[in-house]
């Protein structure tokens, strides 16, 4: 069953390719999560995926949510989907916006039944999809099958010089076998973010680069809020990272060295003819960020983390790692890859490459992450601006 | 070098090196992490580890090159061997939060 590359994934009806095979409970707003959260209870194997939002929202914040929404119903990793909505109309939305995808998705609503009503519809919709998704067989797939997504997070200056590397390995010999990989943080670019401009594959992508900086930073910057203390935070701050320069340089120590093939709005799905390493217009809290990348189509996640972050995605392994040998050792049960021996010049990051890509290969082929056996399952939608 | 490094530059052009052990004031060998080269200096003040200390005399105004690039400025002068941090280092971005 194992390609040449060794590595098994789900083949979807679209042709993307999932390496995990949950069938989600996605209720499309906060007053839905009680009704989703009841299913995931009443028919096991399936995964609810609570979140806050969803009401009153308009314009652009509301087309993010609902590309949100779609977004992880359409994410790969994701075999079937059970929509829940308080009202028909946006509940119908959503189901609509995924339908393309391929794969079965239905929609419920509460209001005019109620939630007891809803569950019980639902839970049978949803025992049916359990048990085709059970069916479902692992293939061999490719490299460039499989959509990765990389972000830092509780970084230090370890991650700068040895977890981020490690990654930037990995995703050169990502994007080399012809894979893609989305990287994201706008804000945290700064101080580096000519870097970023340089390697853009075209003028048109490094003008959509620029533009898409520029206004981060000016949005965040407009508040007149004093920035110092949240970015960089405060667990940066306590591992030796002083500035937004020093911390966005060690977070693009992590984005290889290849080029920059195109610029992605938030939770947006690229061609997937195209492939290769693509910036997403991200916040850098963890996980919004990952959400969002989920939404647009990662079936994996490399976090560089020094000081310790704990995330974890409902929907996607999220591998950790980190060379900091203080969090290895006090928060061993978090951290997938240690590559601490690099400080030490133990190895090489040739060596702590290829330990990297082991570790990813076993978790493509199914190996829970730290964050999967711990029950991470950070779900976290970015709001634009405040509800109507 | 012989033994591990207790510090690590960057780039050999850095004015600032990480520590990578909890380091005590004396004599500290490190190395750049790409060219392997190897540096000895005196410390004057603990640095815990993956924080970071000057490398030659700053004064207040100079820029902080880690990478080989300006990562800020030093807001009080430090002298080599010294522990540079947020109390003697800021960003030239954020000006806006320059408070």
């Amino acid at each position: 069953m194992a390609s040449k590359s060794g590595l098994t994934g789900y083949r979807r009806p679209d042709g993307q390719v999932g390496i995990r095979n949950h069938v989600v409970i996605l209720p499309v707003d906060d007053l839905s999560n009680a009704a989703a959260e009841a299913v995931a209870k009443v028919v096991p194997h399936t995964l609810a995926l609570p979140h806050a939002y969803g009401r009153l929202q308009f314009g652009e914040d509301l087309e993010l949510t609902f590309q949100t929404l779609i977004g992880t119903g359409k994410n790969p990793n994701v075999a079937a989907v059970v929509v829940i909505g308080i009202e028909p109309k946006w509940t119908q939305a959503v189901v609509d916006g995924i339908k393309p995808s391929g794969k079965p998705v239905v929609g419920f609503s509460i209001e005019g039944k109620g939630d007891l009503t809803t569950i019980a519809d639902a839970a049978r919709a949803a025992q049916e999809l359990v048990r085709d998704a059970s069916e479902i067989q692992r293939e061999a797939v490719e490299m460039k099958d499989i959509v990765m997504g990389i972000k830092c997070g509780e970084s230090d200056t370890t991650s700068g010089l040895a977890s981020c590397p490690t990654t930037s390995e990995a995703v050169d010999r990502w994007v080399a076998a012809g894979g893609s990989v989305f990287f994201g943080e706008t804000s945290e670019l700064t101080g580096g973010e000519h870097l970023i401009a340089q390697r853009c594959l075209t003028p048109e992508v490094r003008k959509a680069f620029q533009e898409t900086y520029d206004n981060y930073i000016k949005v965040i910057e407009d508040t007149g809020a004093n920035l110092l203390g949240s970015q960089p935070t405060q667990g940066n701050i306590a591992g030796g990272l002083t500035t937004i320069e020093e911390k966005a340089l060690g977070n693009i120590a992590k984005t290889g060295s290849v080029p920059v093939i195109g610029v992605l709005k938030p939770a947006q799905i690229p061609d997937a003819a195209k492939r290769g390493l693509y910036f997403m217009d991200t916040s850098s809290a963890a996980a919004e960020c990952i959400t969002l990348m989920a939404a647009g189509g990662i079936a994996i996640h490399l976090f560089p983390t020094g000081q310790g972050n704990v995330i974890g995605n409902p929907i996607v392994p999220v591998i950790k790692i980190s060379a900091n040998p203080k969090t290895c050792a006090t928060m061993r049960e978090h951290i997938d890859v240690d590559v601490s021996g690099l400080l030490t010049f133990d190895y090489s990051l040739t060596v702590a490459g290829d330990k990297l890509m082991a570790e990813i290969e076993r978790t493509v082929n199914g190996r829970l992450t730290a964050a999967e056996s711990l029950g991470h399952r950070e779900y976290t939608f970015t709001k634009l601006y405040i509800s109507a | 070098m012989a033994d591990k490094p207790q510090f690590l530059l960057h780039a050999d052009d850095d004015n600032v090196a990480v520590a990578v052990a909890d380091l005590t004031p004396g004599k500290v060998t490190g190395a750049c992490i790409k060219s392997r080269n190897t540096y000895t200096f005196d410390l004057h003040h603990e640095v815990p580890l993956g924080h970071k200390f000057a490398l030659k005399d700053l004064k207040s105004g100079d820029a902080v090159i880690k990478y080989g690039i300006e990562v800020g400025e030093i807001t009080a002068d430090v002298k080599a061997g010294e522990y540079v941090h947020i109390h003697n280092l800021r960003s030239k971005r954020w000006l806006a939060s320059r408070a």
